[in-house]
């Protein structure tokens, strides 16, 4: 019997992992399973290699965020956040005999009483400085120039930025209102009352009541009501219209702390040193008390924010108005169940796309609206998100290197001392997966400076 | 009122409590220099990990090195079921494998063709182990190896022609054998021409 010659091709594009219908029936550009390969460019090539390249931090904890940002010098810093403290990298990291901990990180400010808590921390570079909460009741802040956390005193002649504090001779936080130099000597007479006003030359000063903690080059910069000494962390931090907001608060002083799942706090516009709206009216905070699920996320996507809550989100604009109320809440969906964010810190944002897990599929939210990427491959990403043993961790990623450029979407689910990776490829609307083992994955992946 | 005292930590010198302090250091960003810093002329994408072994340090930042493909992990990537021929169910005959790869450097890796036999009514699994580069170099072409160009290798498979009935390829490859970069595979076939009974 006569046989026939057929040829069985297989070449990109690929489009990654299929498994929403039997393995003999997607198409050839698909695969029912793949592992630590990357589909760039229509090959299918080993993926990068990934090996420890810099210590962890002396204290030998989990680094739960990582980031790089430029101070008003024009100096960059690149900062870890661990439950014991925030380090600094070291300029000289790799030139030292031996790269070690004790050699590559130089400590900023710990937390003595207040240890971090066990998962990502949020944080946001606003008017060249630093910001980040680490689950307690503190906003903290470095301006990567400042050796000593508490405000200065006041200097004659000299030129301060708005948001700029200062201890006056009275003891109190007085902070800026607008940037400005100050009169020559002497210094001006306080205005000694909570929320008084002090005019400097063309400064105008607002008392803001007694200094909040510091810690080493660490302030605490969310004074939320200045006549009790309440301060404010969150587990969410994000930027919008100049002005920081922090969500799914943690309010307290040193008789107690309360945690509030719907409260969205903010600062004046430009000013992230006041949070007291009895202070400046700028500020202010809302209770999300017409939803019945907490916050569990939120991120901008061009000059809209997007608070994501467990079962619905709430979409965010300005009003036009720096004064009260600067925001407008509108709930897009707000029943008991609905597409909501399932995982706190599994979403991401970048540019005008942001990307969150929900019950049902994973989302991607643009200036064009809602549209589901969990696609083909969706029933073995939720299969893995159902073995997590700890918090799935998520990013956006735009390139690797400048010459290596594709931008993608991390999901990292630490199972047990393992780690599943899942990447979805924007570009090419396609799901890979990586699997990393002894390693769990604790903050998100970053571009950041190490030199 | 005096703000209770929070806990300070160390650190950083400078005052650790934040009352009625007395530093007269400018508060001017212009007159004051960094604490620290880098220049910004190199950075890298990373992520915070934690290593699950002992003993010694187990934090570390990890970095994804685009200059090199040598994943340190084992790699695989399957490719759909096939048919094979014209008609679902015949046994069809696997004689040789085209492989087109990008040259990245000193690589290994295995193409594993898995095909179901009635008769026992399971999977035989034939391992094809490939080796980059596939032939002995010559002094003159060591010169110039890895090329980055797309080189091609006609593959008989070593233990004769692949026989049995939907046949499934997969490619897997040991972590640190090399990078691997496939752009094209083919796997060439021969079946009845009629249906079989």
């Amino acid at each position: 019997m006569s046989k026939k010659y057929n040829e069985i091709v297989y070449n990109g594009p690929f489009k990654g992992v299929h498994t929403s219908l039997p393995e003999d029936v997607i198409g050839r550009e698909y695969s029912p399973d793949m592992s630590n390969v990357i589909l760039k460019n229509g090959e299918i090539r080993s993926r990068p290699r990934q090996y420890n390249y810099i210590p962890g931090t002396p204290d030998n904890f989990p680094i739960y965020n990582i980031s790089s940002f430029l101070d008003a010098n024009n100096v960059f810093h690149t900062v870890a956040v661990t439950q014991f403290g925030m380090w600094q990298l070291n300029a000289l990291w790799r030139t030292s005999k031996t790269i070690d901990p004790n050699h590559s990180w130089n400590l900023v400010g710990n937390f003595a009483d207040e240890p971090g808590g066990n998962f990502p921390t949020p944080s946001a570079v606003f008017t060249n400085k630093f910001f980040f909460s680490i689950g307690s009741d503190d906003l903290w802040m470095w301006d990567g120039i400042s050796s000593a956390g508490a405000p200065r005193t006041w200097q004659a002649s000299t030129s301060y930025l708005i948001g700029s504090n200062i201890i006056d001779s009275n003891g109190n936080v007085q902070i800026a209102q607008n940037s400005g130099t100050s009169k020559v000597s002497p210094h001006p007479v306080w205005n000694a009352a909570v929320g008084g006003s002090t005019t400097d030359n063309n400064i105008t000063w607002v008392n803001n009541g007694r200094p909040a903690p510091s810690s080493g080059a660490l302030f605490s910069v969310a004074m939320v009501d200045v006549t009790k000494g309440i301060t404010a962390g969150g587990l969410f931090l994000i930027e919008l219209n100049s002005q920081l907001l922090l969500l799914n608060t943690i309010e307290g002083n040193a008789s107690g702390r309360q945690q509030f799942p719907q409260r969205v706090r903010w600062c004046p516009s430009g000013i992230p040193t006041i949070w007291d709206p009895n202070i400046n009216i700028g500020a202010g905070f809302n209770d999300e008390i017409d939803v019945p699920d907490a916050i569990t996320g939120a991120f901008t996507v061009g000059t809209t924010g997007f608070i994501l809550r467990s079962n619905g989100i709430t979409e965010v604009m300005t009003n036009g108005s720096s004064g009260q109320n600067p925001f407008i809440f509108n709930h897009l969906w707000a029943s008991e169940r609905g597409i909501g964010n399932i995982l706190p810190f599994g979403y991401s944002s970048f540019g005008p796309l942001g990307i969150f897990i929900s019950v049902d599929d994973v989302y991607s939210v643009s200036l064009g609206g809602f549209k589901r990427v969990g696609g083909v491959a969706r029933n073995a990403i939720y299969t893995d998100i159902a073995k997590a043993t700890l918090p799935p961790v998520g990013t956006i990623v735009p390139y690797y290197q400048n010459n290596y450029v594709y931008n993608h979407y991390r999901l990292s689910i630490p199972v047990g001392n393992d780690s599943i990776t899942w990447i979805y490829s924007i570009e090419d609307d396609s799901w890979q997966k990586d699997v990393k083992r002894n390693v769990n994955v604790t903050a998100n992946t970053k571009w950041v400076f190490t030199r | 009122m005096v703000q209770p005292s929070r806990g300070f930590g160390g650190g950083v010198t400078g005052p650790k409590t934040g009352g009625g302090t007395t530093n007269s250091i400018a508060s001017s960003p212009a007159l004051i220099t960094s604490t620290g810093g880098l220049s910004g002329a190199v950075g890298a994408l990373l992520t915070p990990v934690n290593i699950n072994q002992l003993p010694g340090p187990s934090s570390y930042i990890m970095i994804h090195d685009t200059t090199n493909f040598d994943c340190e992990e084992d790699s695989t990537y399957y490719f759909r079921q096939e048919v094979g021929s014209q008609y679902e169910g015949q046994y069809i005959e696997i004689n040789k494998v085209i492989l087109k790869y990008r040259e990245l450097g000193v690589a290994s890796f295995t193409i594993n063709i898995s095909a179901y036999q009635q008769k026992t009514d399971d999977f035989k699994t034939i391992a094809i182990d490939v080796d980059i580069p596939a032939v002995k170099l010559t002094i003159a072409r060591k010169k110039t190896f890895p090329d980055g160009k797309i080189h091609i290798i006609n593959i008989a498979p070593p233990k004769g022609v692949i026989q049995g009935i939907n046949p499934q390829c997969y490619i897997s490859r040991k972590g640190n054998s090399g990078p691997m970069s496939i752009t094209k595979l083919i796997l060439c076939t021969y079946a009845d021409e009629v249906p079989q009974i």
